[in-house]
């Protein structure tokens, strides 16, 4: 089963019959039409492209090609014989293969143990040796490297997806589908992944990969098709002759205007809203994770922040609002020193965030949105002993008028609330308030296109207001259209910070490993946005979509 | 003094079977992702129903059967609650512990101090005759000889068999079951009733086997030392039998001890298995949990579906 028929025709004009074709799929779930009359095809030797924004469809539709939920009307064919699917193991048996967003591995199992779940389907012991030597020769064939005695525990997030590829080749995959596999990926990962799609695509088998990001359909896809409100809005097009604002409006079906070019310098007497002399800081393993970084974030200027996953922006982050001690050097938000004083020093100092993981710090799933909203600046609300709930309901309606992120109704619990939704509350409850100093971690992540650009807008309206940004971000386009200046870091330390109107990705790029930084430019110069600044970046962050049921 | 040592350490092999079986069983049930918390009940049930089947049968292996079967049903009435109902595993197996508590004190007075046909100590010809090892390995019940094979067993049953995978995937990641097409509840029933069956099994070896007697509350904590020694064994089939016999020391001291008349306090004897206990789990620590089936750690979160 490890050897593989190379379709002779290959590459993207191939007119031979389609692996998978879908034709009207319709699906409801009580009012909600979640796939109005869909169609797709996929050929074999071609990478087609899914994209829409949350709530588009692209779920649902994998969904009920995978068997996981049944259409209300519609067909599908399958190598041209029309197949009815009811489960995964017949989708499977199909030869339709589903690399999910999440990955369903067990992490505590070895690669063979975790092949062992798919492939051993009967017999009473799991010939472990057997199935090893069979992954290890499919691993060669494929040209997928795959060690199958490793711990998955022990493997990163790209090896795990490389796993879980090779393991759905084993199944006898012939059209792969990868549910936003480059959401979790660092950018040197992707590089890695569009390689194996590319492998794969040479090797005769239809993939279909659904993405957010304009520039990784353009980086890999043959067609793409488009959906919004559960319609097809482009059907497998050629994307090369469209541009990004066509993609981009077919997908939110308005155009997106483009961030404003010119920025107003912002004249301020006050003290700079951040100042890190010579700041270090221990990670979470105990080792130091930032090591001497000075930087100024002055009134009204935004400072992004690059580089790769891990290297000291969550220690930056934390260090700057007072969440995590500086283990050397000196801390000052609008020139207080916050020393030792805690988040509490940090927030009577002005400083609010948007932290890098909501879920896990900054959420307590089982309070509501309005009680998060409590949370954020608990003190204002005090009555004697008590808490004025009133006031904070009032104070929520009017942020959500004001800052308009459609955040999900008040009385709603966290716990049931998507990865986006979480991140609307977040951004709501930090960018609706007052404060000199916004720490804002992966702004955009979890949001769909136009979620995105208001919540750039945003932070420009609190630019323009005179507060100082520092944001995280690992898309360079949405740094270099948001920002001013860019600050790069490299295992942890600050390699360089540059203006963001004169770098490009290169020089980002060559800082972000290591290589020295040159002369700092002038602060606080006005910078021209770049046109439609959004397109690169639709992210829809590795979080789950909402919104299309589960 | 040697007599001492080989009379403790044959207590330990004897006493600690019991919690051996008990503990295996907990081991299958945990790696299934569900804490069962009535094994001292499915012990219970199991020592009573041994008892009750031998005495009315005669032969000591209907007991047997009868104790496995009581377990298994005690831990039948869990795997509902919190399988098929997703009731919190830790109110429900109490309660069927003490369900048990009282069925078994309500049904089994009649048994108290009645005689029966018991699994006798059978000495292994030549081996038992060993200096040391003899005494303390091969002068047992049959059912403790029988736990030298069922520890092993077990742990090839979860580690090297197809279904020991499903039942620690139910355990690490339940939706990569559903995934491939299994169903997690399925795994988890016969996985909690399986380890009943063996809680059944340890009371019947100390019923009919170990102590020749039946008597209310007889296992007086055994099933809840079975709880502690799982998670110190760190799920680990091989390990929780070294830990039962560490468990089985600290029981027969007592014993051994008065029978050489020393004047030490019976209820500060008794306390030694459970400041064993609390000694291991202070020395332990944290270690224990890193090793500990993901899905244990989910049992407070509500999860859609």
């Amino acid at each position: 089963m490890s050897t593989v028929t190379v379709e002779a025709t290959g590459g993207a004009t191939t007119t031979a019959e389609p692996l998978l074709a879908v034709t009207g799929f319709t699906k409801r779930f009580g009012e909600v039409l979640a796939n109005s009359d869909v169609s797709l095809d996929v050929r074999p030797g071609e990478v087609h492209a899914l994209i829409g924004e949350n709530g588009a469809g692209k779920s649902t539709l994998l969904k009920l090609v995978y068997g996981m939920y049944r259409p209300d009307s519609g067909e599908m064919r399958v190598a041209g014989e029309r197949v009815a699917v009811g489960s995964p193991t017949q989708a499977r048996a199909l030869g339709i293969g589903m690399v999910f967003q999440d990955l369903r591995l067990v992490p505590a199992f070895t690669v063979t143990e975790n092949y062992a779940l798919a492939l051993a389907r009967a017999g009473l012991t799991l010939r472990q040796s057997e199935l090893r030597k069979r992954i290890a020769e499919a691993s060669e064939s494929y040209g997928l490297a795959v060690d199958p005695t490793a711990l998955v525990r022990h493997l990163s997030i790209g090896e795990r997806q490389r796993t879980e590829i090779l393991k759905v080749l084993m199944t006898g995959a012939r059209i792969v589908i990868l549910d936003e596999p480059t959401s979790v990926l660092a950018p040197s990962e992707v590089d890695a992944l569009f390689a194996m799609v590319n492998g794969l695509k040479a090797q005769g088998f239809g993939v279909v990969i659904v993405t957010h990001k304009l520039a990784e359909v353009r980086a890999i896809a043959d067609r793409v098709t488009v959906l919004r409100g559960g319609r097809v809005v482009l059907g497998g097009v050629d994307p090369k002759p469209m541009t990004d604002a066509e993609l981009v409006e077919a997908m939110v079906g308005q155009t997106v205007a483009p961030l404003p070019a010119q920025r107003p310098t912002v004249v301020s007497e006050a003290p700079p809203a951040l100042e890190l002399v010579g700041v270090s800081a221990v990670g979470d393993r105990g080792v130091t994770a930032l090591h001497d970084v000075t930087l100024t974030v002055q009134p009204g200027e935004i400072v992004g922040v690059a580089g790769v996953a891990g290297s000291g922006q969550r220690e930056l982050c934390e260090v700057a609002v007072g969440a995590r001690p500086a283990s050397a050097g000196t801390v000052r938000v609008s020139g207080q020193e916050l020393g030792r004083g805690g988040p509490t020093a940090g927030i009577t100092a002005g400083a609010v965030d948007v932290p890098e993981d909501p879920v896990n710090d900054a959420v307590v799933p089982t309070l509501t949105v309005l009680e998060h909203m409590a949370l954020g600046n608990l003190r204002a609300f005090l009555r004697r002993i008590g808490v004025d709930w009133r006031r904070i309901g009032r104070h929520t309606t009017e942020i959500n008028d004001r800052v308009r992120l459609r955040m999900a109704p008040a009385h709603r619990r966290v716990a049931d609330l998507s990865g986006g939704n979480i991140q609307r509350v977040m951004l709501s409850r930090a960018l609706g308030r007052e404060a000199s100093l916004v720490v804002a971690a992966y702004p955009s992540r979890g949001l769909d296109i136009a979620t995105t650009r208001r919540t750039q807008e945003l932070l420009l309206g609190r630019r323009a207001d005179g507060a100082g940004l520092l944001v995280v971000s690992e898309d360079l386009d949405e740094l270099m259209s948001v920002a001013d200046r860019i600050a790069v870091f490299c295992a942890g330390r600050l390699t360089g910070v540059v203006s963001a109107a004169a770098t490009n990705r290169q020089e980002l790029g060559a800082l972000m490993t290591g290589a020295p930084a040159p002369a700092e430019p002038p602060a606080a110069a006005p910078v021209p946005a770049e046109q439609v600044a959004v397109a690169g970046q639709l992210a829809d962050g590795p979080m789950p979509e909402g919104g299309e049921g589960a | 003094m040697s007599s001492l040592v080989v009379d403790v350490l044959a207590g330990a092999v004897g006493g600690g079977t019991a919690i051996m079986y008990a503990g295996l069983g907990e081991t299958i049930s945990e790696r299934a992702g569900v804490i069962n918390l009535g094994t001292e009940g499915s012990m219970l049930g199991g020592a009573l129903a041994a008892y009750a089947a031998t005495a009315t049968s005669g032969s000591p292996w209907v007991g047997v059967l009868a104790g496995m079967g009581a377990g298994a049903a005690l831990a039948g009435v869990h795997a509902v609650l919190v399988v098929a109902r997703k009731a919190n595993q830790f109110a429900s197996g109490l309660t069927v512990m003490f369900f048990a508590l009282g069925l078994t004190s309500l049904f089994g007075a009649a048994y108290v101090g009645r005689q029966i046909h018991a699994l006798n100590p059978w000495k292994v010809p030549g081996l038992s005759a060993i200096p040391w090892v003899g005494p303390i390995l091969f002068d047992h019940d049959p059912l403790t000889y029988i736990s030298f094979a069922v520890a092993p067993m077990v742990w090839w049953l979860l580690y090297k068999s197809r279904v020991g995978l499903l039942i620690r995937t139910a355990g690490e990641h339940s939706e990569v079951l559903l995934v491939h097409g299994y169903s997690t509840n399925t795994v988890r029933y016969v996985s909690v009733i399986a380890g009943g069956g063996l809680c059944g099994l340890g009371g019947a070896q100390l019923s009919i086997a170990y102590s020749n007697a039946w008597f209310e509350n007889m296992t007086v904590g055994r099933g809840f030392i079975a709880v502690a020694l799982v998670i110190f064994a760190t799920w680990n089939p091989l390990r929780v039998m070294a830990g039962s016999y560490l468990f089985g020391a600290a029981l027969a001291l007592s014993p051994a001890l008065q029978a050489r008349g020393y004047g030490i306090n019976q209820f500060a004897l008794d306390a030694i298995p459970f400041v064993v206990t609390i000694l291991v789990l202070a020395v332990l620590g944290k270690r224990t949990l890193l090793a500990a089936p993901d899905e244990l750690r989910r049992v407070f979160e509500t999860r859609a579906a």
